[in-house]
């Protein structure tokens, strides 16, 4: 938590009105998620193809960690604490079945149009984690932002060891898709 | 291939945009959810409104009943449908509180599917000896509106036509009412089942 956002902590258990006290929480909170909504962001294009989707399912992890906030007790960092819940809501997220997205496969060799223009190696790993199942899909975005398998398995509710057996074995099959040694 | 190395390109190149700006997210946290668990809590509500606009209506319909016997079964109806609603109510405020959204959701779901479900079947259930009772109520309403009870019951076609009527609208009914649960709640709770799986499936 940065110096900012302790002295509007701060604020908050000093006020004697709750008006204010909400006011300053609901501050607090606002300024980590706009610290953070990197994670949000990376969470939803995780799941969600379509621009429309991605918004709604950003608001609703924002709504989501805003009403669960009241638990947040600082136990954890809040950006594990921010994985976990955008994974929930995911997980509990109302799939639109009219804007399904076009799914692109590793199969074959020919890269799809993308109009990021992505280089080709990393459109492959990009296919190839999208074509993983929802908690796979995530393990493997933590592991390559460099979490360690504590905050892995904290945030997708294993143990360390079922994590640290399933990144093996998802790493395994992305780097075989990807037709190469995994460095 | 150097997957991390591999997944800074493709940070960098694809997820540099912004999906929302700064100024958005404080309408965010007061906008309402739109996943399936508060769907499934909004079409309780509308359960609960339905009764609660039965039972005025019941409620007002009664001063204007005369035949004592159509007095009673409304007010058994009526009865039944307060009891039903004070229960329904009970549930709707369980199923008000939030999901632990940062932390295990597995037993939360499954206990608000299981307690959805629940009311589903006992509504369907309890319908089954309503329908009787509510179809048995506007036959004798109409019938004896211009005849006395005795008179109407001493026809053999009168009970007949009570008895069709009793069979071919209870079942009728049931099948109504499962067909509405189904259009109101089935996406919803299939949804649902679906997380639930993905959920025991880690």
């Amino acid at each position: 938590m940065d110096l900012s956002s302790q002295l509007l902590m701060d604020l908050a258990q000093a006020s004697d009105t709750s008006a204010v006290k909400t006011s300053a929480k609901e501050q607090v909170f606002l300024r980590s998620i706009s610290d953070h909504k990197g994670i949000i962001a990376k969470v939803v294009r995780l799941y969600v193809d379509h621009p429309e989707d991605q918004k709604d399912l950003f608001q609703e992890v924002v709504l989501q960690a805003w009403r669960s906030y009241e638990r947040f007790a600082g136990n954890s960092k809040f950006s594990t604490w921010l994985y976990r819940v955008a994974l929930n809501t995911v997980l509990t997220y109302r799939r639109k079945q009219t804007r399904s997205p076009e799914m692109q496969t590793t199969e074959g060799l020919e890269v799809p149009h993308n109009p990021r223009e992505r280089s080709e190696r990393s459109e492959l790993l990009w296919m190839a984690i999208r074509e993983l199942n929802q908690i796979d899909r995530l393990i493997i975005v933590l592991h390559l932002d460099g979490y360690p398998n504590e905050e892995i398995a904290e945030i997708t509710g294993m143990s360390k060891n079922n994590a640290a057996v399933k990144l093996h074995r998802i790493k395994q099959g992305i780097v075989k898709k990807l037709g190469g040694d995994e460095k | 291939m150097d997957l991390r190395e591999t997944w800074n390109e493709l940070q960098q190149q694809s997820f540099e945009v912004n999906i929302i700006e700064d100024e958005g997210l404080e309408n965010m946290i007061h906008q309402e959810s739109s996943s399936p668990i508060t769907k499934l809590r909004k079409g309780v509500f509308k359960k609960m409104m339905f009764i609660l606009g039965f039972v005025i209506l019941f409620l007002a319909v009664m001063p204007f009943l005369k035949v004592q016997i159509v007095q009673i079964l409304l007010l058994v109806l009526t009865l039944a449908y307060v009891i039903g609603g004070i229960i329904l109510w009970q549930e709707y405020k369980l199923l008000k509180r939030d999901l632990p959204m940062d932390g295990s959701l597995l037993e939360a779901l499954k206990s608000y599917r299981n307690r959805i479900k629940t009311i589903l079947r006992y509504e369907e259930a309890i319908g089954l000896f309503l329908y009787p009772i509510s179809a048995t109520m506007g036959f004798m309403w109409s019938f004896t509106d211009k005849h006395p009870v005795s008179e109407v019951f001493e026809k053999t076609f009168v009970w007949m036509t009570l008895v069709i009527t009793l069979v071919v609208l209870t079942p009728l009914c049931h099948w109504l009412a499962r067909w509405m649960n189904k259009k109101a709640f089935g996406k919803h709770l299939d949804q649902l089942e679906e997380n639930i799986a993905i959920l025991e499936s880690v």
